[in-house]
C-alpha cells in the first residue's frame, strides 16, 4: 500500500476515462504486471467513499525525460462513471494524491505456443486486454458494447496491430449482436479465450466454450472490502476445485474463492455459474 | 512509559489488537502490516464444522462504513489449528480464537478443542448468533441464553474468555452483567448494528441476506456510549470495538472506560491501521506526560 499521484486524467466519451497513476517509485519498476492484475484504489482520505475500489491494470507507460510528464512509469486504469466515487475520480487533475494497493491478484496465464488466444471482452471489460495484445500479437480481440459510445476503447488496441472484431446490441458499430456472436467464427482446434465483462457475457462465453471444449479463462467482478483475502466478501463458488486446492497444498474443506486473492482470472470451468 | 495492560486473566504489550472478521487468520496481511507489533489478534470466528457463509453480495458501502453478511464463513475449528496456527505461532503475536456454534454445545466443543493449544491466548465467544434451538433467535439478545453460553464455555476451557456482546439490544448492560456473572474476564464490544441498503435502479437489497452488519465510522458514536454504559457496571476489563480508524478515536473509548479496543473496518482501508492506532495512543500519551495507559482508563471528566 503506498501512495502515488494522478499523472493525467483523460476523458475518452463523457463517462469513459483513462488515469495515469505515479508507479515510479523505487521497488515498483522490478514487480512485474500481469495482464488480469488490479489496484486496490482510495480516492481520498476521507470516510466518504470509504472503502478502496478495484480497477483492472489497462497498462503500463514508460515514459522519457522529454515527454510531457518527464521520465516516469505510469500505470493506467480505464473507469466508467458510475456513481459517486467515480464522479469524484472524473475530477481529479495531475497532481492529486490517491492511495494505491498494486498490484493485486492472479492475471491470466500464460498462453501456449501451439494455441490461439481470443480475448473476449465487454465493454469496460477490455481493461486486461491491451496488456494481452501486446503479449500476443497474433491474438484476435472480440469487443461488444451496447452502442458505439465505448468503441473508443478498441482503438487504442486496434493500433497494437492485432485482429479486432466489434459487436454492438443496436448495430451502430461492427455487427449487430452480442459479442458472444463473434465467437463461433474465429474459434479453431487452437483456440484458447481470455474472457473479461459483463456477468451475463462471461456465462454465455463459459456455456460456449465448455459446449466447444475450448480452454476459456474468465475475469469475474465481486464487491469487495480488503481486497487481500481477508474480510471473505468476494467469494465465488467453484465446482470440485477441493483436488486442485489439496494439490497446491492448500486445504481443501470447501470450494469457496476468494476473487481478489484467489482470482480474479479463474478457469472458467471450475466456477459455478448458477451462483452468480 | 507503559502501554501494556491486562485484559482479564493475560497482559498484552499495547492496547490494540484487530477484531475478528477483518483480520482472516493473521497470515493475509503479512506483507501490509507488522504483526508483532500488535497487541493481540482477534482470528475469524471459529465454529465446529467449516463453514461456507453466505452468497454474494456479502458486502456493501454505506456512508463512512459498511454492511457485511459475510456468514461467518470459516474453516473451521479443528483445520484452523492444523493449518493456520503454525504461522501465528512463527509470528509470535497473541492469538484470541474467536468462537461461535448454533448450540451451546457447539460453543462448547470449539471452546474445549482450543484449551491447551500452543499460541491461542484467549477465546473470544460470539454470541451475535441465532440460536438454533430458540427459533433461530440469538443467544446475544437474551441474558439467559447468553449466561448459558458463557458458563458452558467457562467450563470447558481454562484460557481466559473475553465475551463479545451485540449491540441490537435494549439494554446493553443487563447483557454484560449476565456475561460477567456467568464467568467471562473481559467483555468485548460492539459487534456490527444490524442495517439494510436498497438499490434503487434494481429495487432489490444490495446484500443477498438482505440485512447485515455495520461497521466503520459511522457506528463509533453508538459504539463509544455502549462501551461507556457497560464501563459502568462491569467489574471486568471492557475491550471497545466500533469504528476506530485512529489513536484518537481509540483514545475516546479508552477515557471512556476501556482497557484495550480493537480496530476492525479500518484495516480494509488501510492495513496497517492498528499499528497506526497504536502508535496515535502513544503519541498521545508523550504529548501529554501520561507515563502509563492505566491513568486514561476510565478518567472521562463527566
Amino acid at each position: 500500500m503506498s501512495k502515488t499521484s494522478v499523472i493525467y486524467n483523460k476523458s475518452l466519451t463523457d463517462n469513459l476515462y483513462i488515469m495515469g497513476l505515479d508507479w515510479s517509485d523505487a521497488g515498483r519498476e522490478g514487480q512485474a504486471i500481469v495482464p488480469g492484475q488490479f489496484v486496490m484504489l482510495k480516492i481520498t482520505e476521507s470516510y466518504d467513499p470509504l472503502l478502496r475500489r478495484p480497477f483492472g491494470i489497462y497498462a503500463v507507460v514508460n515514459t522519457t525525460a522529454e515527454s510531457p510528464f518527464g521520465e516516469r512509469t505510469i500505470l493506467e486504469i480505464i473507469y466508467k462513471v458510475v456513481g459517486k466515487g467515480t464522479t469524484k475520480m472524473s475530477l481529479f487533475n495531475a497532481g492529486e494524491k490517491l492511495d494505491i494497493m498494486a498490484p493485486i491478484g492472479n492475471g491470466f496465464p500464460d498462453v501456449a505456443e501451439d494455441r490461439e488466444l481470443i480475448m473476449v471482452a465487454g465493454g469496460i471489460g477490455i481493461a486486461p486486454f491491451k496488456l494481452l495484445a501486446a503479449k500476443y500479437p497474433d491474438s484476435v480481440l472480440l469487443f461488444g458494447a451496447k452502442d458505439s459510445s465505448e468503441v473508443e476503447l478498441v482503438d487504442e488496441i486496434k493500433d497494437l496491430g492485432i485482429r479486432v472484431k466489434v459487436a454492438t446490441q443496436d448495430g451502430s458499430r461492427g455487427e449487430k449482436g452480442l459479442v458472444t456472436d463473434l465467437i463461433p467464427g474465429s474459434l479453431n482446434r487452437q483456440s484458447v479465450i481470455f474472457a473479461c465483462g459483463p456477468i451475463g457475457m462471461l456465462k454465455a462465453v463459459s456455456k460456449l466454450s465448455s459446449e466447444n471444449r475450448v480452454p476459456h479463462f474468465v475475469s469475474l467482478e465481486r464487491a469487495m472490502a480488503c481486497g487481500v483475502g481477508a474480510c471473505l466478501g468476494c467469494a465465488v463458488k467453484t465446482l470440485s476445485h477441493g483436488q486442485e486446492r489439496e494439490k497446491q497444498g492448500k486445504v481443501a474443506f470447501d470450494d469457496l474463492l476468494m476473487v481478489c486473492s484467489d482470482g480474479p482470472v479463474f478457469d472458467g470451468e471450475l466456477i459455478d455459474w448458477k451462483l452468480l | 512509559m507503559n502501554l501494556s495492560v491486562d485484559i482479564g486473566g493475560f497482559r498484552i504489550k499495547n492496547p490494540v489488537m484487530t477484531a475478528s472478521g477483518t483480520f482472516g487468520y493473521g497470515k493475509e496481511y503479512d506483507s501490509y502490516t507488522d504483526l508483532t507489533r500488535l497487541g493481540a489478534v482477534v482470528v475469524k470466528g471459529l465454529s465446529l464444522k467449516p463453514r461456507a457463509g453466505n452468497p454474494t453480495p456479502r458486502t456493501c458501502e454505506t456512508p463512512c462504513g459498511m454492511l457485511n453478511a459475510i456468514g461467518l464463513q470459516n474453516v473451521g475449528v479443528d483445520a484452523f489449528i492444523a493449518d493456520k496456527m503454525p504461522y501465528l505461532r512463527s509470528v509470535g503475536v497473541p492469538v484470541i480464537a474467536n468462537i461461535f456454534g448454533e448450540l451451546v454445545d457447539d460453543y462448547k466443543e470449539v471452546a474445549r478443542r482450543l484449551d491447551g493449544v500452543e499460541g491461542v491466548s484467549a477465546i473470544e465467544i460470539n454470541i451475535s448468533c441465532p440460536n438454533v434451538k430458540k427459533g433461530g433467535m440469538q443467544f446475544g439478545i437474551d441474558p439467559k441464553e447468553a449466561f448459558k453460553v458463557v458458563s458452558e464455555v467457562r467450563k470447558a476451557t481454562g484460557l481466559p474468555i473475553m465475551t463479545k456482546l451485540s449491540p441490537n439490544v435494549t439494554d446493553v448492560q443487563i447483557m454484560a452483567r449476565s456475561v460477567e456473572d456467568a464467568g467471562s474476564d473481559s467483555i468485548s464490544l460492539i459487534n456490527t448494528i444490524t442495517g439494510m441498503a436498497i438499490d434503487v435502479d434494481k429495487r432489490t437489497p444490495r446484500i443477498a441476506t438482505v440485512m447485515g452488519g455495520l461497521s466503520g465510522p459511522a457506528i463509533k458514536p453508538v459504539a463509544l456510549r455502549m462501551v461507556y454504559e457497560v464501563a459502568k457496571v462491569a467489574t471486568v476489563p471492557v475491550i471497545g470495538i466500533g469504528g476506530i480508524m485512529t489513536g484518537s478515536d481509540a483514545l475516546e473509548f479508552i477515557i471512556a472506560g476501556a482497557t484495550a479496543v480493537q480496530v476492525g473496518t479500518a484495516n480494509f482501508v488501510d492495513p496497517d491501521s492498528a499499528v497506526k492506532v497504536a502508535g496515535g495512543i502513544e503519541a498521545y500519551m508523550k504529548d501529554n506526560n501520561v507515563g502509563d495507559i492505566e491513568e486514561l482508563i476510565g478518567s472521562i471528566k463527566v
